[in-house]
């Protein structure tokens, strides 16, 4: 069959509509040569004191609260442009204000959690000031984490996520011919399996999406600046587990700062809860901030 | 009730959007041929080689021309750069040689395709001294 660009492209589009997973180690497109690789080390937190009933804020005169921080140790090795294998280990310190009885109760945990293997397999395209990749990513979380306790790190479930990517940088356009655009598209689908004693995550769908310049960039000593902005929306089904994750819907959003020099890449996002759902009462994810420090060779 | 059927809209449009942006951005993508471009080098060194490179825009995401060819026994490495220069606004990758050095061309077109680039042509400097040779990639 005749697969010309235009027909990979609206085909592509109509998989979005079903599939995918965001944030590859590194960067999404480095390292792209054959045999390389790349590590990074990423803080992400997000928590928050705000109770909520569906849509609507109510009153938390407990003061339930829930905050999570994650230290991802995350490794990338490019096989060649097309074919990536990914992994991600997190090291959680996590604490909560939970109902218990008439009262409540302080309870926190610590510890490595799940295991995320990943193998992006991506068809670039390099043009004329542009280069372009679409990205279909099957990705599996073992139960590394411990699932043991009140406020367990893990479910202690096989979980597996299809992703479906398009990134896209280039100088597209005619009116501003210098000026780099960049953007990402991602649809991922989490099917989160059954856990240790009676748990189970729901099954989550989400997009983010990436869409940015580089204002300053030096290429003769490899330096450069992106200031892109994240749009990220989930959907998650209802879970039975200890930790109560948010079952619902939610978006988040917020800028994006990446500096790169040499081999060395930091990143750091702010995303902030534009609109969320709760499945009855739940906590708000809140506010999340992510620093990420990569190199690649 | 009539304040969420419109949030509810809005939701769906906004997602709709979402989707149907890589299409309607994909489109606006400057599909110029190399030489209507203003990347075709005027003057060459003696001792450099200029490659034309499709997709090269980012100078983080090729670090790995910069690894493979810095290997290349023809490359003078102890030049600024390892002997490597990217214009990724033009999209031109300078190669500084070794004095009297003979690049090989193929090898250099190789390395680049494996650093996850397009080779499109090379540029050296013309037996006349003074005009640009122009010899294109076999791929």
């Amino acid at each position: 069959m005749d697969m010309n660009p235009a027909r990979i492209r609206w085909l592509s589009f109509l998989l979005m509509a079903s599939l995918a997973h965001a944030h590859q180690p590194v960067m999404d497109m480095a390292p792209r040569w054959s045999g390389g690789y790349g590590i990074q080390i990423r803080h992400e937190s997000y928590g928050s004191d705000k109770l909520l009933s569906g849509r609507d804020s109510i009153v938390n005169p407990l003061g339930l609260e829930r905050h999570i921080r994650k230290t991802w140790l995350e490794a990338v090795y490019t096989m060649d442009k097309s074919m990536r294998i990914t992994a991600k280990l997190p090291y959680l310190n996590q604490s909560r204000r939970e109902q218990s009885g008439m009262g409540s109760i302080f309870e926190s945990n610590e510890g490595w959690g799940d295991l995320i293997l990943g193998l992006p397999l991506k068809r670039y395209t390099n043009a004329p000031r542009a280069t372009w990749n679409y990205g279909f990513t099957p990705s599996m979380r073992l139960p590394t984490g411990s699932s043991a306790g009140n406020f367990p790190l893990s479910d202690g479930s096989l979980d597996l996520a299809l992703s479906l990517s398009y990134s896209y940088e280039g100088y597209p356009f005619k009116d501003h011919p210098d000026r780099l655009f960049y953007q990402l598209y991602d649809v991922f689908v989490w099917i989160n399996g059954d856990g240790d004693r009676g748990m189970r995550e729901g099954n989550e769908v989400g997009l983010d999406v990436n869409w940015g310049f580089k204002p300053w960039f030096d290429d003769e000593n490899v330096t450069g600046t992106y200031l892109m902005w994240d749009i990220s929306a989930r959907y998650a089904g209802t879970s039975k587990t200890l930790t109560a994750p948010l079952s619902g819907s939610r978006v988040h959003s917020g800028p994006v700062f990446v500096r790169y020099w040499g081999t060395t890449m930091f990143r750091a996002d702010w995303k902030f809860p534009v609109w969320e759902k709760t499945d009855g009462f739940a906590l708000s994810r809140g506010n999340e901030f992510s620093i990420g420090l990569g190199m690649a060779f | 009730m009539i304040t969420t059927q419109i949030s509810k809209k809005i939701s769906i449009l906004l997602f709709a959007a979402l989707l149907a942006a890589p299409v309607l951005i994909a489109g606006l993508v400057d599909k110029s041929s190399p030489s209507q471009t203003k990347s075709v080098p005027q003057v060459v060194a003696a001792d450099e080689l200029i490659i034309k490179v499709d997709g090269v825009v980012c100078s983080f995401c090729a670090n790995g021309l910069r690894k493979g060819l810095c290997k290349l026994n023809f490359v003078d490495t102890k030049q600024k750069g390892q002997g490597i220069r990217l214009d990724a606004k033009n999209q031109l990758l300078t190669i500084k040689l070794k004095k009297d050095a003979k690049p090989d061309l193929k090898k250099v077109f190789e390395s680049i395709r494996k650093g996850g680039y397009k080779p499109v042509e090379a540029y050296s400097k013309g037996k006349d001294g003074k005009s640009v040779r122009t010899q294109k990639s076999d791929k």
